[in-house]
């Protein structure tokens, strides 16, 4: 019925078309008479616009390659009507049809020319296809000719002012339109950075720079607060599925494993991958190490997790008949009080035989009585709990204020434990957390703080631990159980040194570690053992310098006075948000953090980033102060003129070695400029107070990101290579197997995400993660993914023979080019194009699509974003 | 220096001839370069990176400081209340210093231990192990990040550099003739053996191979074949590099597959066993995965002769609390790996130096967690044939009562020798360094050691 209709309609459209053609014949030649510039008002001179449009090839710094290394083309289109086999769309501009950057009279008579003289070719038969019913005919140049004349309707996207692509999925072939760039290298860097890695869907969806515009905002606004369970329940299924934590799945083996596959699923898994990749970065950023959780908590006789000894005390308490015996009744009255206290059983069979216990046998038992946490899985489940909360806790501020997050690590179980918090007491103090504070969460390394500066700082953090909360004391969105002023840690009993929490709060659904101010019932340690004296931080006198040299001002001094009088929890934490505050007011912390979102997100080494810019006049006014004797240039003497009180020997070397680049032993105007995007950045956190989301939207909508300037400039983590190949193949874990081997690899190739040693977290930067040891690694993961040679190896899944199937890869070629715009997004040089070819043609029947792709994912190119 | 990619792969296809003309099975014990007369620099180094930052005053133990108790600076028993050990359960090392008890192996084993081996009484070889205190630079940071990276970096101050002093001598003195002259045993490489060239990191000899399905590819091997095939040809540099890291990423690949070739060809056909007498203490270290380091590095610089230097890490140092808990088994783990490759390392013995380092030391008053919070000074172990042993800074003539206290501060033991004053001893002393290339290995030595009123960079006499 439709096609009757519609052949109808064709044949009387062809009438009216011959019609309109002899009419629009004369009309033409009647304009040709005319100036042009009469014309001009319909004229659309689009490609000026074009040209200047970032993201265009003249906009793209190509560098010089040798003639064979030129980048392979991008799989060409099948010639026809629906050239379904790419995800890609090509971009052009309706009507445009001789392609010369203008849509004029000359458009109408190329079509012409082509229909009825049989003259030349169209290159783009879709920039012909005026009324987009996909064919070229008369109705075309007719229809172009009745919108420069008549008024007609503008021809259906894209066009008329701008290159574009067919906004529905049918559309004719377009196998060259030169005047229109292609947006796909600049796609496939912004996609390569804020997220896990390009995926067939996301290039599918974003065909043109401002659609990556518009997925940029998107991203940058995730829904506050962002809770997995109710965003994305599907991937929260799946880390649900892993059973991390104590409850209940205290026997489920490789916690570890699972907890380090956490970041991998919400890599390959979440929409929201700009969030998903923040939370990966600030979770590194406040490393805390999930074993030494368990070494230093958890562990037996540790304060979390103690064993009880068999004592003859312990044995008298138990013994309540005093008859020197204890009987399964006595031994199971006490254990219904004590929990921790191993089963009756758990006594020889030859000890019990005759219904009690005497002392030998009992303290024969040696340890008669474990912490929850008694056996190793159940240290490690609670551990990974931990971290988990806390990664969670990550998520949901990933966007956030600075302050916040700085506030949640400085209070999270993990890290009051993991940087010796909880044993950091007016007694006995302990500066580690102090001097990692500044050091590795806020300011940077000597900058702004001194020795003297920890040493104060230490006494805010003096007295804060882990206590044994109920849950419910926490309010419903204190995910990671830090907020609960009000409430009192449970006791947790202390007979004997057995210390283990009674019956009635012994259960980890209902309670839980939670941030705890103030150690209790400790006599040693009165005033719950903080140091309530005076605190002073940030005195000009210490000596603090900047990261420019700058000396700290009066203004910069903390002073906290010692307190006699009210010693409450509520006190202690304003000393806290004191420190806070002062802290992330610090240009230097906007700086540090900014450096480090750049490097993570642009690119390594800051010092490649443009300084276009003026030097701003308070940084030149500062460089001055310096240059003494104003020749432009700071000499190591002027750097080190004493500063009488403050700096008596004069500004510290290691600032003058950082800001001196060329290493000439001068610091230049230029090199004492800070790069403009790092500016920018800074500029929005100082606008934003510290908002995370405003200063992403400074660098991610930069004109430097967004260009191919630092394109595949970095490396990819081990992280970031696994979740790249596995998103690029629409690829999945079919088995707990295949994930803990993709989980296995990862940390093989030097990165151990959650167990990574030391507190500076993971590198950020290139060279920690280009090395044979690594790469030999990452050749493995992407060989027994892509093509196994075993299947217990296997690290993923992926359905070769659908994509096979698709997009008809049934030729080396074709294959070899789909593949290229699948994995590298088309930027496969011609010479490793020849390589991939020869592998094709190598491999057995039916593996070819597996054996290329495995060689593609192996190259250099794909080791780097 | 550039490399010379090609005739370092002409070497391998030698190499690998004369491998297969001589037949595997009649293989000498070492892996010697084929061509004559190239057999490379003999002398080596076998580095063990304490990281975290070793407590210094606890492995080798100033008894002799008495504190000056008028001025209320206390003596090392008094400073560590829970940590001290006393004089009678240390090993005496000069009547001032003692070494901890737990460097000298208290196992069951038989045989001689570190203690013996100090002595010089294991056998012929002497007294080859100096213990040296008291070494750092001027300006000490407490940072780890930044203080492994100076020691690394072999320049105080700099912060961004990410080169490894040895990995500048092995460019300054590349030998192309030689497959493999560096090599590192860890998960990721070292600063120390970063740099201008990229030499390989592996975690073990055992699994250092690609999945059996995926071959290396074959390098050009005709006019007009610019890359060969398959990884070989992928990972081949010709006409790059372009964009940052680009030459990184390649020559990490190359020297990945030449690497995997040689070990492929030669290094896994030779059967191999540690010295029998050095066989029970590897056994004994309880971190395997350290264990298995040290045994490699031993096993390669043995096997391949032109390996120049090789090294690993030892991890677990920063001991803020529990120290009498962690401590120990990290001393005990040292001490078995010294003892182990004195006894493995006998037959390149004279031309070998085993040394230590770390990032720095800890203060010398223990904290409250019965722990120790990062300090300046730190010490060095070396062994090995071309070293005079004793142990240096650490008697009357060189430690001050009251010295456990000697910074400006007063809270660590100042330093009295720069760490490059050292290096440069291995480097150039050892190593060789004919051409009197110091300033590009560790660039500013010149002037820092001639500038040098306070003697740091005066060598203690460890070098024989």
């Amino acid at each position: 019925m439709r096609n009757k209709v519609s052949g109808l309609n064709e044949c009387m459209s062809y009438k009216i078309v011959m019609k309109l053609f002899k009419k629009s014949l004369i009309l033409l030649f009647v304009l040709l008479g005319l100036s042009i510039s009469s014309l001009s008002s319909r004229t659309l001179l689009w490609a000026q616009r074009a040209v200047i449009a970032p993201g265009d090839q003249e906009a793209i710094a190509l560098p010089d390659r040798d003639k064979i290394l030129v980048a392979a083309p991008v799989p060409a289109p099948v010639p026809g009507h629906h050239p379904r086999l790419t995800f890609r769309k090509p971009q052009f501009v309706r009507g445009d049809i001789n392609v010369d950057g203008r849509i004029d009279i000359s458009d109408a008579l190329k079509a012409l020319f082509f229909l009825f003289q049989g003259e030349t070719t169209l290159n783009c038969r879709a920039a012909a296809d005026l009324n987009d019913d996909l064919k070229v005919d008369l109705t075309d140049p007719i229809y172009l000719l009745e919108f420069m004349f008549n008024g007609k309707d503008r021809p259906p996207a894209p066009g008329h002012v701008s290159c574009g692509v067919d906004p529905d999925d049918r559309w004719l072939d377009c196998l060259s339109f030169d005047l229109c760039g292609d947006d796909l290298p600049l796609i496939s860097h912004v996609l390569n950075r804020m997220t896990f890695g390009p995926t067939e869907e996301l290039l599918t969806r974003i065909q043109t720079r401002e659609d990556l515009i518009t997925y940029i905002e998107e991203q940058l606004n995730p829904p506050s607060n962002f809770d997995q369970a109710q965003e994305e329940p599907e991937v929260a299924e799946q880390i649900a599925e892993l059973q991390i934590g104590y409850q209940p799945y205290a026997s489920v083996g490789g916690q570890y494993i699972r907890l380090n596959g956490v970041p991998l699923l919400d890599g390959i898994e979440s929409q929201w991958q700009l969030l998903q990749k923040l939370t990966y970065f600030w979770n590194n950023h406040f490393h805390t190490q999930v074993d030494t959780l368990r070494m230093n908590f958890f562990g037996r006789n540790r304060r979390g997790g103690g064993a009880a000894r068999a004592t003859p005390q312990l044995f008298d308490l138990i013994d309540t008949s005093n008859d020197d015996q204890i009987t399964e009744v006595e031994w199971n009255t006490f254990r219904f009080l004590q929990p921790g206290m191993i089963p009756w059983t758990f006594f020889a069979n030859s000890a019990r035989s005759d219904g009690f216990i005497d002392e030998e046998e009992f303290l024969a038992r040696f340890t008669v009585a474990y912490w929850k946490y008694g056996r190793g899985v159940d240290q490690q489940a609670i551990s990974s709990e931990i971290e988990m909360r806390e990664y969670n806790s990550f998520r949901r501020l990933a966007f956030s204020r600075f302050r916040d997050l700085l506030e949640v690590s400085a209070k999270s179980v993990a890290m009051i434990i993991y940087l010796n918090t909880y044993e950091n007491t007016v007694v006995a103090p302990n500066e580690n957390y102090g001097r990692e504070f500044f050091e590795l969460s806020s300011l940077g390394a000597d900058r702004v703080y001194t020795q003297k500066d920890i040493e104060e700082v230490s006494k805010i953090f003096t007295g804060w631990t882990a206590g044994w909360f109920k849950r419910s004391d926490f309010s419903e969105g204190d995910f990671n159980f830090q907020n609960s002023p009000g409430a009192i840690p449970l006791p947790i009993t202390n007979i004997n040194d057995l210390r283990l929490p009674t019956a009635e709060n012994w259960n980890d659904e209902l309670y839980t570690w939670g941030f705890q101010f103030g150690h209790r019932n400790n006599p040693r340690l009165p005033d719950g053992g903080h140091d309530w004296g005076r605190k002073d931080i940030f005195l000009r006198r210490y000596g603090g310098t900047d990261s420019l040299g700058n000396t700290l001002t009066v203004a910069n001094q903390l002073i906290i006075p010692e307190n006699n009088n009210e010693r409450t929890v509520d006190r202690a934490m304003t000393e806290f948000d004191l420190v806070l505050d002062r802290v992330v007011n610090f240009r230097d912390c906007a700086k540090f953090i900014s450096t480090k979102l750049i490097q993570f997100f642009v690119v390594d080494d800051l010092n490649q980033l443009a300084k276009d810019n003026e030097l701003s006049a308070e940084h030149r006014a500062n460089f001055d102060g310096i240059d003494n004797n104003s020749d432009e240039s700071i000499s190591h003497s002027e750097w080190k003129t004493p500063i009488p009180f403050l700096l008596p020997n004069g500004r510290p070397d290691q600032t003058f070695e950082e800001l001196d680049l060329n290493k000439d032993g001068e610091i230049s105007l230029t090199e004492y400029q800070e790069p403009d995007l790092l500016v920018a950045a800074i500029d929005a956190w100082e606008k934003s107070s510290g908002n995370i989301q405003e200063v992403m939207r400074a660098i991610l909508l930069s004109d430097e990101f967004l260009s191919l300037k630092f394109s595949r400039a970095k490396v990819k983590d081990p992280l970031e290579l696994t979740t790249s190949a596995v998103r690029a193949l629409d690829g999945s874990f079919r088995s707990y197997r295949e994930f803990s081997n993709t989980v296995n690899s990862i940390q093989l190739s030097g990165m151990n995400l959650f167990l990574f040693g030391d507190p500076t977290g993971e590198s950020e930067l290139g060279f920690d993660w280009m090395h044979t040891v690594g790469l030999l690694e990452r050749l493995k993961f992407v060989q027994r993914g892509a093509n196994p040679d075993a299947n217990n190896r296997r690290t993923f899944s992926w359905n070769s023979s659908a994509l096979r199937t698709r997009f008809q890869l049934i030729e080396a070629e074709r294959t070899v080019d789909f593949l290229n715009l699948l994995i590298l997004n088309g930027d496969l040089l011609s010479a490793h194009r020849d390589l991939a070819i020869e592998q094709y043609q190598q491999a057995n029947a039916g593996a070819q699509v597996q054996a290329v792709t495995s060689f593609l994912l192996s190259l250099p190119q794909f080791q780097k974003q | 220096m550039k490399k010379s990619k090609s005739s370092r792969r002409h070497f391998m296809k030698q190499s690998a001839f004369a491998l297969s003309a001589l037949g595997l099975g009649g293989l000498s014990f070492r892996l010697r370069p084929a061509t004559a007369g190239l057999a490379g620099n003999p002398k080596k180094l076998l580095f063990i990176f304490l990281r975290g930052g070793i407590d210094a005053v606890q492995a080798l133990i100033p008894h002799g400081d008495a504190g000056i108790p008028g001025q209320g600076i206390k003596s090392y028993a008094e400073a560590r209340p829970t940590l001290a050990v006393a004089p009678q359960d240390s090993f005496d090392l000069n009547g001032f210093g003692g070494l901890n008890p737990n460097f000298h192996s208290p196992t069951d084993l038989a045989g001689p231990k570190l203690y013996d081996i100090f002595q010089g009484t294991v056998d012929e070889r002497g007294q080859d192990l100096a213990l040296i205190h008291r070494v750092g630079y001027d300006n000490q940071n407490r940072s780890h990040f930044l203080s492994q990276q100076f020691w690394e970096n072999g320049i105080p101050g700099n912060v961004a550099l990410e080169e490894g002093v040895l990995n500048r001598y092995l460019t300054a003195y590349r030998n192309t003739e030689t497959p493999l002259q560096g090599i590192t045993l860890n998960g990721n490489q070292l600063v120390l053996m970063k740099g201008p060239t990229t030499l390989p990191v592996i975690r073990s000899i055992g699994d250092f191979a690609l999945p059996a399905n995926v071959g290396l590819g074959r390098r050009p091997n005709a006019p007009g074949d610019l890359l060969g095939s398959g990884l070989m040809g992928a990972y081949n540099q010709a006409g790059f590099p372009i964009r940052s890291y680009e030459e990184l990423t390649y020559s990490t690949g190359s020297t990945l597959l030449d690497t995997l070739e040689f070990f492929e060809e030669t290094v896994s056909q030779v059967p191999y066993q540690p010295e029998a007498s050095a066989a029970p203490f590897y056994a004994q270290i309880s971190n395997r995965t350290f264990a298995s380091y040290v045994q490699d590095c031993a096993r390669l610089l043995k096997q391949v002769d032109g390996l120049q230097i090789a090294g690993c890490n030892q991890d677990g140092y920063d001991t803020h609390g529990s120290q009498q808990l962690r401590l120990p088994p990290l001393l005990r783990d040292l001490g078995l790996a010294l003892t182990a490759l004195y006894h493995d390392l006998k037959p390149i013995w004279e031309d070998t130096i085993v040394f230590t380092v770390s990032e720095f030391g800890r203060t010398s008053q223990e904290n409250g967690n019965r722990g120790t919070d990062h300090g300046e000074s730190t010490c060095m172990a070396l062994m090995g044939g071309p070293i005079q042993g004793g142990l240096f800074n650490c008697d009357a003539s060189t430690w001050d009562h009251g010295d456990l206290f000697s910074t400006a501060n007063g809270r660590y033991v100042a330093h009295r020798t720069d760490y490059r004053a050292i290096y440069q001893a291995l480097l150039t002393q050892h190593l060789g360094d004919p051409e009197s290339k110091i300033e590009e290995i560790i660039p500013g030595y010149t002037q820092a050691s001639a500038n040098d009123p306070n003697g740091y960079f005066t060598l203690p006499g460890f070098m024989a």
